[in-house]
C-alpha cells in the first residue's frame, strides 16, 4: 500500500472511484479500533491510515483543488469559514462587517450564485435569494474547507455537483477515538472584542465497530459593537473631519447543533446520517450615511435539515452512492426605523433533496458515470413559489498510466416553477464540461477544462413583488482555464507546492436589476454581460527544521481583470465591475515550537470600485490588514488543554469592503478548548 | 511579491471628494446664469450630490458640494429627493439622511435641520414646508430655523405647493402599496387649518401650480389595474380634469406643459418613453414630440424635466440604470439636441440662479481653522475705552455689521483684540462644531491680552470676564438656550445685579437699586465710549460682579489674579489659566451641570472698576481654540 501526502492535506491521493466530497464524507472516521497498531498520539496520521482502508486502487492524478484542512485550519485566526476562505486565491469575500454581518464568497467573480456550497457532500440550498452566508458556519466542528474551481476530477459525483460552476466542500469532523476509548469530548470557549462569548460542545460515541454517534452544539453572542472611524483629509493635508463611531445594532445571538450517525458497515460501505439545527437572531446595521449612525433591520434565521448519504461498491467495479435531504429554512426579517416603511416579512422555505449516482469501470482505463438528482423547492408565506427541478448528467473518464486523464460530462438540468399565479413554467438546458490533465512526472501536473455552467435566476429574482421577472432566463457562464501545479513531497525536512492557473470567463445573460416604468422602480433582466481574465498563484512550504521547530508559509496572489461589456453606450462599458480588485492576495506563516505556535497572516485587496463605473467618486482604497496569533496546548492527563489569542487588524486600518459598511479595527479574541 | 504589492499599491490619503469641471462647449446667453442639479445618489450609498451648471460660462462643475463643505462628515447625505431656493438660501432635502440642508447659493452649509423621511420642500410667510412619509408636513422658521408647527395629512405625502391662500399636498401612500392613497390634503396658508381632503387619482405624486389656478398632477396608478394618469384640479372652482395619459414629470414654460412619460411594457420587457406638450389653457396636447424622434434613443430613464425661462432650452436628466452617472441632455425649443454632459447618480431636481456668487476663489485649499472661533453671534460691548475702536465704527455700521467685525477680528488664527468695554458688556461665539467635554482635562482656551506684574506674580493687567456656555438645546445653531456659568476660582456666592448705562456725552451708569455714578473718560481716548451703532439711550447688563483687589505696584496699578477659570485673566502664555473645562459649568442655583458638550460661549465682562486713571476694567478677546479639535 503506498501512499504520499503533504504536511497537512489528507488528500484523495488515490483513485477516483470516490469522489473528493466523498472522500471526505466517507473519510470521517474510521475508528481507531479498526487500525489498532497505529500510534494514537498522531491523529492526522492515525486519519491518514484510516482513509487508506476506505480508499481503493490506483494511484490517480493530483486534484486541482484549494484546501485548508486539519492543523492547518486549525492554526488560522478565523472565526467562521468565510475568515479562513479568505486565504484561497481567485476569491473575493463580501463582508458586510462584524461578527453578525453577512460574508458571502465570489469565485473568480462570477458572481456568488455561481458557487455551490456543500456541507458533506451535499449542497446547502437557498431558492429565495441564493445567497449563502458563509458566516452562520464555524470553524469548530470542520476539519477541511476545499475549493474546486470548475470541475470536480472524480467520475462519482451527483448529477448537482456536476451543475457547480465552482464549489466549496466543507467536511466536519472526523471522529476519532484513543485506543480502548469509547468516547472523545471537546469544549471550548471564545471571548474577545464585540462581546463576544462563543462556548461549544461536542462529543464522539463509538458505538460499536464502525459506527459511531457524533454530538456538537455551540452558542455565539455578540453584542456587536465596535469603534469605526471615518477620516478625510483636504488635499492639503489638513483633516477635513475625522469621527469615530460604535457600530451599532450588530448584535447576535445564534446557536448551532448537530447530530451526526456514521457505520461503515464493511471495507467498502457505509451510510451516515446528519441533522443540523442552526437559529439565529441578529441585527443588521446598515449602511453608514451622513446624518444615520444606526439602522433598525432585524434578521432571525432558522436552518434545519437532515441529510444522509450510503455508498457501496460492487464486484470491484461497481459504484452506487445515494443522497437525500431535506431542509426547512424560516427567514423573519423586520424593519423597526420607525422613520421608514415598517417591513415585517416571514420566508419559508422547503428543499427536498433525492441523488443517485453510479458507476461503472468498464475497463480499468475507463470510466462511466451516470447520475440522477431531483429537488423540490418551495417558498411560503411572503411569497409563494414552488420548484421542481431534475438533474441527469453522463460523465465518462479515461486515463492513461497515470499520465494522461480525461473527463468529460453532459448535464441536463429541467426545471418546472409553479406559482400561485401561473400554472407551470417548463425549461430545461444542457450544459458540457471537459477536462485533461497531463502529469509528465510524479509532482506536476499540467490541466486544462471547459465548462459551461448555468444559474438559475432565484425565487425573489423571479417572483418577488413587483420587481420579479418571471420570463428571466438563466445566467450561462464558461469557464476555460488552463494551469500547473507542482507538489514536491519529500519525508523531510520540507516539502512545498506551487500552483498557477490562468483563465478566462465569460457570464451572459447576467441577471442585473434594471429601471423599470415610472418614478423609482425596478425589474430583473437578463442584460449583463461580463468578461472575466484572470490569474491565481500560489504556493506553500513547509519546514520542518532541528530542535522540533516547524515552519510553514502560504502565499497566493490573484489578478482578474473583469469587465462589463453589456453595451458600448453605457457610461461603464469595459469598465472593471463592481468590488472585484485587479490585484489581492494573502501570506500566512507558521512558526511552531513543539505545543506553542505563533500564526501570522496578512491579506491585500487591492484598489477596486463600488460601482459600475471606474470614476473617482466609485474609488475605494486598497486595505490590508495584518492577524496574528498565538496558542499553545497542554497535555494534562486525561485532557489536552488548548489556549489561543488572536488579534486582528493588528494596526487597526479602517477600511470598507462594501461601502459604508465600516470593518472594525484592531480586535481579540481568547479561546480556551479543552478536549479529552 | 506581495511586498511589491503592498509597496506600491498602498492606501492613499482619503481626500474629500473633489469637483471635477467639464467645458460644455456651449454658451448660453441671457436669462439664468445657471442652475444646481440635485443628483439622488442610490439608497445606501451615500451619494446625494449636487452639480452646478454655469450656462453663460458654459461650464458643468460635477459634484461640489464635498469640496465646498470639506468639514460635513460624510458629505451630503443619502437620497437627496428634493433643492429648492427660498431668498438667498437653497434648501436639499435629503430623505435617507433624514434632514434638510440648508445652504447659501455658493453652496455653503449654513445649518441642518432634522426631519425623518423628508421627502419635498416649499416656501411661504418666512417657513419652511416639509413633507414627511410619517404623514405630516413639517413647518419650520428660516430664520430661527425653529419648528412652528405640524400638520398632519394622508399617506406618505410627496409633493407641496403653496398658492395664495392655500397649501396643497400629494398624498401617495407609497408604502400601501397595493392600497394607495388618492387625496390631496389641503391647509389654509394664513392659519394652517386642516381643509376638507381633495380625491383625486390613485398615487399623486408631482404637483405643480400654473399661472391661472390650475392644479396639474400626476398619479401613477396602483401599477395594477388603474393606470397612470395626468389630472388638473381647478383651484377656483374644484372641477378635476383627467387626462387619459401617464405623465412621470413634468415643467411649465410659455403656458405649455412639457411632460415626459416613462411607460414599461411587460411583453416587450422595454421602456417606451414619450415627451409630450399641453397647453395648459387650450387643454390641447400637442400634436408633435417636443424632442426630435431620433435623438430621443440615447435617454435612458429620463427622470427630471426643466425648461430655461428665457431661451426656452429643454433639459432632460436621465437616470440611466439608477447606479451610475446619469446624463443631462440640452433641447434647442425646436427639439435639436445642444449638449449632454454626465451628472453624478440619478439626477434629479433642478434649481434654478440667476446670478451664481463669486466663490471660484474658494476653491483654492484653505487651512483647517476648524479648531478656532468660526461664528461670533451676539456682540455688546458695554460702554469703554476701546469701545468703537477694538472693532473700528464707522458711519452706517449696526448690530450686524459690527458682529461681522467683531467675527472679522477673532475668528480663525485672526487673533485681534476686541474689547467687551465694562461691567456686563458680552460676545457669545462659537465653533464650527461642538466642543467636546472630555473628563480631567481642560477643554477650551480663551485668548486675551493679560500679562503679569513683574514686580508680583500674583497681581497684573488681568481684566476677568465670566465664561458661560450653552448646547443648542433646540437645535436652531443660535445662543437661544440656557446658559451655565464656568465656575472659576471665586466661586458663585455673589448674587446677580442689574446695572444700566446712560449714554450720552458723559455716560452714568445705575446700579439698582441705589448707586449711581458717572463714567470717567481718559484722556487717550476721546472718542464716545459707548456703542455708537446702539441708537438707545440706555442699555442695561445684568450680571454677577466679580471682586477685585486693586495694587499699586512698580509697574502702576494692577489687579490680583484670579487662580482659575476667567478670560482675559491670566496670560495666554498660562494655557492652563486661560482654559476652561466644561465641567465647571453651574446652573442658576451653583447646582453642578454635567454637559458632554457645549456649542456656544458667551463671556462679559465681570469686574466693576470705571474709575481710575488706567481706564474702566473691560475684558478683551483675541480668539479661542477648542482644545481637543483633531487631538
Amino acid at each position: 500500500m503506498t501512499y504520499y501526502s503533504t504536511h497537512y492535506q489528507i488528500l484523495t491521493r488515490f483513485l477516483c472511484v470516490l469522489t473528493i466530497a466523498l472522500n471526505t464524507v466517507v473519510s470521517f472516521g474510521m475508528e481507531a479500533e479498526n487500525t489498532p497498531s497505529i500510534p494514537t498520539t498522531d491523529s492526522i496520521r492515525e486519519l491518514e491510515l484510516n482513509e487508506i482502508l476506505v480508499q481503493v486502487e490506483t494511484p490517480r492524478v493530483l486534484s486541482l483543488s484549494q484546501t485548508l484542512s486539519g492543523d492547518q485550519l486549525k492554526q488560522m485566526n478565523a472565526l467562521c469559514v468565510a475568515d479562513a476562505i479568505r486565504y484561497f486565491s481567485g476569491i473575493q469575500i463580501k463582508d458586510y462587517g462584524g461578527v453578525g454581518g453577512i460574508k458571502t464568497i465570489n469565485v473568480r467573480s462570477m458572481g456568488s450564485l455561481h458557487t455551490g456550497v456543500y456541507y458533506n457532500g451535499v449542497q446547502l440550498g437557498n431558492a429565495q435569494n441564493g445567497q449563502i452566508d458563509l458566516g452562520k458556519f464555524s470553524l469548530e466542528n470542520l476539519d477541511e474547507i476545499r475549493l474546486y474551481n470548475g470541475q470536480l476530477t472524480q467520475i462519482l459525483q451527483s448529477a448537482r455537483e456536476i451543475g457547480s460552476a465552482n464549489s466549496v466542500y466543507l467536511t466536519t469532523r472526523r471522529p476519532h477515538f484513543k485506543s480502548n476509548h469509547k468516547v472523545a469530548a471537546r469544549t471550548s470557549i471564545k471571548a474577545g472584542s464585540f462581546g463576544l462569548a462563543n462556548p461549544h460542545i461536542g462529543a464522539d460515541f463509538l458505538l460499536k465497530d464502525g459506527l459511531s454517534l457524533t454530538l456538537d452544539a455551540e452558542y455565539l453572542y455578540a453584542t456587536g459593537k465596535y469603534k469605526f472611524r471615518y477620516y478625510r483629509e483636504t488635499p492639503s493635508g489638513d483633516v477635513a473631519y475625522d469621527t469615530t463611531a460604535v457600530r451599532q445594532n450588530g448584535d447576535i445571538q445564534a446557536v448551532r447543533a448537530e447530530l451526526g450517525l456514521q457505520h461503515y458497515y464493511s471495507s467498502t460501505g457505509l451510510y451516515k446520517l446528519w441533522a443540523y439545527h442552526y437559529y439565529s437572531e441578529r441585527g443588521i446595521p446598515g449602511a453608514i450615511v451622513n446624518n444615520v449612525w444606526r439602522n433598525g433591520e432585524r434578521l432571525w434565521d432558522r436552518n434545519t435539515f437532515f441529510q444522509g448519504v450510503w455508498q457501496d461498491e460492487y464486484w470491484n467495479r461497481y459504484y452506487l452512492r445515494a443522497l437525500f435531504k431535506y431542509a426547512n429554512d424560516y427567514t423573519h426579517y423586520r424593519n423597526d426605523d420607525e422613520r421608514l416603511l415598517l417591513v415585517d416579512n416571514e420566508y419559508l422555505q422547503q428543499e427536498a433533496y433525492l441523488s443517485l449516482a453510479q458507476a461503472v469501470n468498464i475497463v480499468p482505463w475507463w470510466k462511466l458515470s451516470l447520475s440522477y438528482d431531483l429537488q423540490y423547492n418551495s417558498l411560503h408565506k411572503y411569497a409563494n413559489a414552488q420548484r421542481l427541478t431534475h438533474w441527469l448528467a453522463l460523465q465518462t473518464a479515461f486515463h492513461y498510466n497515470s499520465v494522461f486523464y480525461a473527463q468529460a460530462s453532459i448535464l441536463m438540468t429541467h426545471i418546472n416553477d409553479k406559482t400561485p399565479d401561473s400554472i407551470g413554467k417548463n425549461s430545461s438546458y444542457f450544459t458540457p464540461s471537459f477536462h485533461f490533465s497531463y502529469t509528465p512526472y510524479k509532482g506536476l501536473v499540467l490541466s486544462t477544462f471547459y465548462k459551461h455552467s448555468l444559474r438559475y435566476p432565484t425565487f425573489n429574482d423571479l417572483y418577488y413583488v413587483d420587481m420579479g421577472n418571471a420570463s428571466l432566463q438563466p445566467e450561462i457562464a464558461k469557464q476555460r482555464d488552463i494551469g500547473v501545479d507542482y507538489n514536491f513531497t519529500t519525508k523531510k525536512p520540507f516539502s512545498f507546492n506551487l500552483s498557477a492557473h490562468a483563465y478566462y470567463n465569460r457570464i451572459k445573460n447576467k441577471i442585473v436589476a434594471y429601471p423599470k416604468g415610472q418614478q423609482f422602480r425596478w425589474t430583473m433582466l437578463n442584460l449583463g454581460d461580463v468578461r472575466i481574465y484572470g490569474l491565481d498563484a500560489s504556493a506553500d512550504a513547509h519546514f520542518n527544521l532541528p530542535h522540533d521547530i516547524q515552519l510553514s508559509a502560504r502565499l497566493q496572489y490573484t489578478y482578474q481583470k473583469a469587465i462589463d461589456i453589456t453595451s458600448p453606450t453605457d457610461s461603464y462599458y469595459q469598465h472593471q465591475i463592481p468590488y472585484i480588485p485587479w490585484h489581492s492576495g494573502s501570506a500566512v506563516l507558521n512558526f511552531q515550537w513543539r505545543e506553542y505556535g505563533l500564526n501570522y497572516s496578512f491579506i491585500y485587496v487591492g484598489e477596486r470600485y463600488n460601482q459600475q463605473e471606474n470614476i473617482i467618486y466609485n474609488y475605494v482604497q486598497p486595505w490590508y490588514t495584518h492577524d496574528l496569533s498565538l496558542y499553545a496546548s497542554w497535555q494534562i492527563q486525561p485532557v489536552l488543554l488548548k489556549v489561543r489569542l488572536d488579534i486582528n487588524n493588528l494596526l487597526g486600518q479602517d477600511y470598507e469592503v462594501i461601502q459604508n459598511y465600516p470593518m472594525p479595527k484592531q480586535n481579540f479574541r481568547c479561546t480556551l478548548a479543552v478536549e479529552y | 511579491m506581495l511586498l511589491s504589492i503592498s509597496l506600491c499599491c498602498c492606501r492613499g490619503p482619503e481626500i474629500v471628494y473633489p469637483f471635477t469641471g467639464t467645458d460644455i462647449g456651449v454658451v448660453t446667453t441671457g436669462g439664468a446664469e445657471g442652475f444646481y442639479l440635485l443628483c439622488e445618489g442610490n439608497m445606501g450609498s451615500n451619494k446625494a450630490s449636487i452639480d452646478l451648471i454655469n450656462l453663460h460660462q458654459g461650464e458643468y462643475i460635477r459634484n461640489l458640494y464635498p469640496s465646498r463643505n470639506p468639514h460635513t462628515v460624510k458629505e451630503l447625505g443619502d437620497v437627496g429627493n428634493d433643492l429648492q431656493r427660498d431668498g438667498d438660501r437653497l434648501y436639499a432635502v435629503i430623505n435617507c439622511s433624514h434632514k434638510v440642508e440648508i445652504m447659501d447659493l455658493s453652496l455653503r452649509r449654513i445649518a441642518q435641520v432634522d426631519i425623518p423621511n423628508c421627502r419635498n420642500i416649499a416656501f411661504a410667510d418666512g417657513k419652511a414646508f416639509v413633507t414627511s412619509y410619517l404623514g405630516f408636513v413639517y413647518v419650520f422658521d428660516t430664520q430661527t430655523l425653529t419648528f412652528t408647527d405640524t400638520l398632519s395629512t394622508g399617506l406618505q405625502p410627496e409633493q407641496i405647493v403653496i398658492s395664495d391662500d392655500k397649501i396643497y399636498v400629494a398624498n401617495s401612500g407609497g408604502y400601501n402599496q397595493p392600497d394607495y392613497d388618492n387625496t390631496l390634503s389641503v391647509f389654509d396658508r394664513h392659519t394652517l387649518q386642516p381643509l376638507p381632503k381633495i380625491t383625486v387619482g390613485t398615487n399623486p405624486q408631482r404637483l405643480l401650480l400654473d399661472d391661472y389656478g390650475q392644479l396639474w398632477i400626476t398619479t401613477l396608478g396602483n401599477r395594477a389595474d388603474i393606470p397612470a394618469a395626468l389630472q388638473m384640479l381647478d383651484t377656483q372652482t374644484g372641477n378635476l380634469t383627467t387626462f387619459d395619459r401617464a405623465v412621470s414629470g413634468f415643467a411649465l414654460h410659455n403656458n405649455q406643459l412639457y411632460c415626459y412619460a416613462t411607460i414599461w411594457n411587460e411583453d416587450t420587457q422595454t421602456n417606451t418613453v414619450s415627451y409630450d406638450c399641453i397647453d395648459v389653457i387650450t387643454h390641447k396636447w400637442n400634436e408633435q414630440q417636443f424632442i426630435f424622434p431620433d435623438e430621443i434613443g440615447q435617454i435612458v430613464t429620463p427622470y427630471a424635466i426643466a425648461v430655461n425661462d428665457y431661451t426656452g432650452d429643454i433639459y432632460i436628466a436621465d437616470a440611466k440604470n439608477y447606479v451610475s452617472s446619469g446624463q443631462l441632455f440640452c433641447f434647442a425649443p425646436d427639439g435639436h439636441l445642444l449638449w449632454k454632459q454626465w451628472t453624478g447618480d440619478i439626477p434629479a431636481h433642478f434649481c434654478f440662479i440667476d446670478k451664481f456668487p463669486d466663490f471660484i476663489g474658494d476653491f483654492e485649499d484653505k487651512e483647517d481653522l476648524s479648531a478656532y472661533i468660526y461664528k461670533v453671534y451676539e456682540y455688546c460691548p458695554a460702554p469703554g475705552q476701546f469701545v468703537n475702536i477694538l472693532p473700528k465704527y464707522e458711519d452706517g455700521d449696526n448690530n450686524e455689521t459690527m458682529r461681522q467685525k467683531a467675527e472679522q477680528a477673532i475668528a480663525g488664527k485672526n487673533n485681534n483684540l476686541i474689547t467687551l468695554g465694562a461691567w456686563g458688556g458680552y460676545i457669545a461665539f462659537g465653533f464650527d462644531h461642538a466642543v467636546q467635554n472630555i473628563a480631567g482635562q481642560r477643554d477650551f482656551q480663551i485668548l486675551g491680552n493679560a500679562f503679569i506684574a513683574l514686580d508680583d506674580p500674583n497681581y497684573g493687567s488681568t481684566e476677568p470676564g465670566i465664561v458661560l456656555v450653552s448646547q443648542d438645546e433646540n437645535h436652531n445653531h443660535l445662543p437661544d438656550d440656557t446658559w451655565y456659568e464656568l465656575k472659576g476660582s471665586a466661586g458663585v456666592n455673589s448674587s446677580s445685579v442689574t446695572i444700566t448705562y446712560l449714554y450720552g456725552d458723559t455716560i452714568k451708569w445705575l446700579k439698582t437699586p441705589d448707586s449711581i455714578g458717572t463714567f470717567i473718560k481718559n484722556p487717550y481716548h476721546t472718542q464716545p465710549y459707548y456703542p455708537l451703532w446702539d441708537n438707545s439711550t440706555e442699555h442695561g447688563f445684568t450680571g454677577r460682579i466679580l471682586p477685585t483687589e486693586k495694587r499699586k505696584g512698580t509697574t502702576g496699578i494692577t489687579y490680583k489674579t484670579f487662580e482659575y477659570g476667567y478670560a482675559d485673566n491670566l496670560p495666554n502664555t498660562d494655557i492652563e489659566g486661560s482654559s476652561f473645562d466644561i465641567s465647571w459649568a453651574v446652573d442658576n442655583e451653583g447646582n453642578s451641570i454635567q454637559l458632554d458638550s457645549i456649542d456656544f460661549i458667551r463671556v462679559y465682562t465681570a469686574g466693576f472698576e470705571i474709575s481710575d486713571g488706567i481706564g474702566e476694567m473691560s475684558t478683551e478677546i483675541a480668539g479661542a481654540i477648542d482644545l481637543h479639535y483633531n487631538q
